[in-house]
């Protein structure tokens, strides 16, 4: 049990640290919750507004945006180019 | 000389129809013509400013200086009549505004119920971000709310009015919450969660009477002679496009302001976007009136390239909305409130437009691109988790896209105590990683439905096998086999 639990949130960090955020602006409404919430003040409603991905390269991939948004617009996705290492 | 455009309404079918016009015309004019004093805000953020979630302030998505450098030129003052003819706006503070090609996107306004006193000072509406302000103001000092309404707008201010720290007491029409659009199940869940925020429902409950004091809100009567002391009675029964401006220009007008696909009113120089536009299908000749947040955008968009020259088209494609029913966040595609089978129609006219329930209706549905299938399928299992629960659902997101289990919404005969939001949160969960469903245990101790049977998250039926019913009671665990 907490061997899969640490295995869970081994893979989650993997997964995070290969990821960048994803917005689908179709489902934006623009009400900021995203930029509010990011802990370092990365204007994510505007990539939301665009649909580019939040590229910053200070965003920390934390998913506060992701979680915070009401209305499911932002996702993590594999940003290309990244993978997480094989292990051996 | 460069063409002058007018856009009359400062909201999302004027900005975007702005944007799109200077997109493809540099050196026009545009100017845009608002009633309200600030810049282009989120309408649907209101929700999360009354709650608290966010300062006004963010509400605000272009700056002044953005727009200026757009070069569009805002103004401030109400338009009173248009003149096609020649081509001229008439505005309340005397004065008139020339222009060679309009934009009429001048919303919706709520509906006010007619019942006697409904014109007392503390009877709000959520229409714009004065209305937001001033329920604020009201909640500061008052005790007691009343909201009277079926749709999203009036659970927006349920829960924004709760959030304020007033008590807050919610009139349903019949028994249930938007029984047009969720089944009883659905229902309940978003009544039990916002009963456990505090507000206190009252089903089969109507307004008759708004009872005042000095010009003011003291107290509701209902239709069954109930009476309740309040000082803030907040309406959301429906909307109502604007259209005094377009019945001045003579304009064709039905349920909205009757536009082509070009998004051209009956007067060629004359287009209209948004809440207040009524779309005809040339092909049908069915007619759609949505009241959507991307929608208006779309339509904003398709008019301002169409009055800078262009030839677009709205698509409208499958009506979808994601939206908040009590804290849940929930997905809706395909059409509800379809005339003569809800009644509700008025009361769900705003926010949203559509639904899914079932898998087997998402599966009938031709499904947009932009939906994914895993979400459409998971969406109902993580609306049943708590705010903490989804959170971290949300954060398993990536590992969860591969391989997404096959789902169905939850069909949970219990009721809403604290163990069942456990269980639903496990449930929900569970349906993230199946394989360890067989081999842990619901920390809530499971619940035991008809004949010891649970129906999890996951759409997969358990077989609770417990002796006793709650292992926290009787120091025993539960056991959950496949």
């Amino acid at each position: 049990m907490l061997r899969d639990l640490f295995q869970r949130e081994t893979k989650r960090r993997e997964a995070l640290a290969v990821a960048q955020v994803v917005p689908e602006p179709i489902r934006c409404v623009q009400c900021g919750i995203c930029t509010y919430n990011c802990p370092i003040a990365i204007d994510v409603r505007r990539h939301a507004m665009t649909g580019s991905p939040v590229l910053d390269s200070h965003c920390l991939t934390c998913g506060e945006c992701i979680a915070r948004c009401p209305r499911g617009v932002l996702r993590f996705e594999a940003a290309p180019g990244l993978r997480p290492q094989a292990r051996a | 000389m460069a063409t002058r455009y007018l856009i009359i309404g400062n909201g999302a079918a004027g900005l975007s129809c702005a944007e799109a016009i200077r997109r493809r015309d540099r050196s026009g004019a545009i100017a845009i013509l608002s009633e309200e004093a600030h810049g282009f805000y989120s309408r649907p953020g209101l929700a999360y400013y009354l709650t608290g979630t966010i300062p006004e302030k963010q509400l605000f998505c272009r700056s002044e200086r953005e727009v200026r450098a757009l070069g569009i030129h805002r103004m401030h003052g109400r338009a009173t009549e248009i003149s096609p003819s020649r081509h001229t706006v008439a505005i309340a503070s005397g004065g008139q505004i020339a222009y060679d090609c309009l934009l009429l996107a001048p919303g919706a306004l709520a509906v006010r119920p007619k019942a006697p006193g409904i014109e007392l000072q503390g009877v709000v509406t959520l229409d714009s971000l004065n209305d937001a302000r001033q329920i604020l103001r009201l909640a500061r000092h008052a005790r007691r709310a009343v909201v009277v309404g079926g749709g999203i707008t009036a659970l927006e201010l349920a829960e924004g009015l709760t959030a304020q720290g007033v008590e807050t007491h919610y009139f349903l029409r019949r028994d249930r919450y938007w029984s047009g659009v969720l089944d009883s199940d659905e229902s309940r869940l978003v009544e039990d969660r916002l009963e456990e925020e505090g507000i206190r429902i009252h089903r089969h409950t109507e307004l008759s009477r708004v009872l005042g004091r000095r010009g003011r809100v003291c107290g509701v009567e209902t239709d069954r002679g109930l009476r309740i002391d309040c000082q803030i009675l907040a309406v959301a029964v429906g909307i109502r496009p604007r259209l005094e401006l377009a019945r001045s220009a003579g304009l064709a007008t039905g349920r909205g302001i009757v536009v082509d696909e070009m998004m051209r009113t009956s007067d060629p120089d004359i287009f209209a976007a948004g809440d207040a536009a009524e779309v005809l299908d040339p092909a049908t000749g069915s007619s759609t009136l949505d009241s959507l947040w991307w929608v208006a955008l779309s339509q904003g968009r398709t008019a301002g390239e169409n009055m800078a020259g262009g030839q677009a088209r709205v698509d409208r494609g499958v009506p979808f909305n994601v939206t908040r029913l009590g804290g849940m966040t929930t997905t809706i595609l395909g059409t509800v409130g379809q005339p003569g089978k809800d009644d509700d129609l008025v009361a769900i006219a705003r926010g949203d437009s559509s639904t899914w329930r079932e898998s087997g209706e998402v599966e009938s549905i031709p499904m947009p691109a932009f939906v994914r299938r895993e979400e459409a399928e998971l969406a109902w299992a993580r609306g049943c988790v708590n705010q903490e629960g989804w959170r971290r659902a949300r954060g398993w997101s990536v590992s969860r896209q591969r391989n997404a289990p096959s789902t169905t919404p939850v069909r949970n005969s219990d009721t809403g105590s604290p163990r069942t939001h456990l269980h639903r949160t496990w449930c929900a969960l569970q349906a993230v990683s199946p394989r360890r469903a067989a081999s842990s245990r619901c920390p809530s101790g499971g619940l035991r439905g008809p004949n010891g049977v649970q129906v999890c998250g996951s759409g997969q039926v358990w077989r609770c096998l417990h002796r006793k019913p709650h292992h926290r009671d009787r120091g025993e665990r539960g056991e959950i086999t496949g």
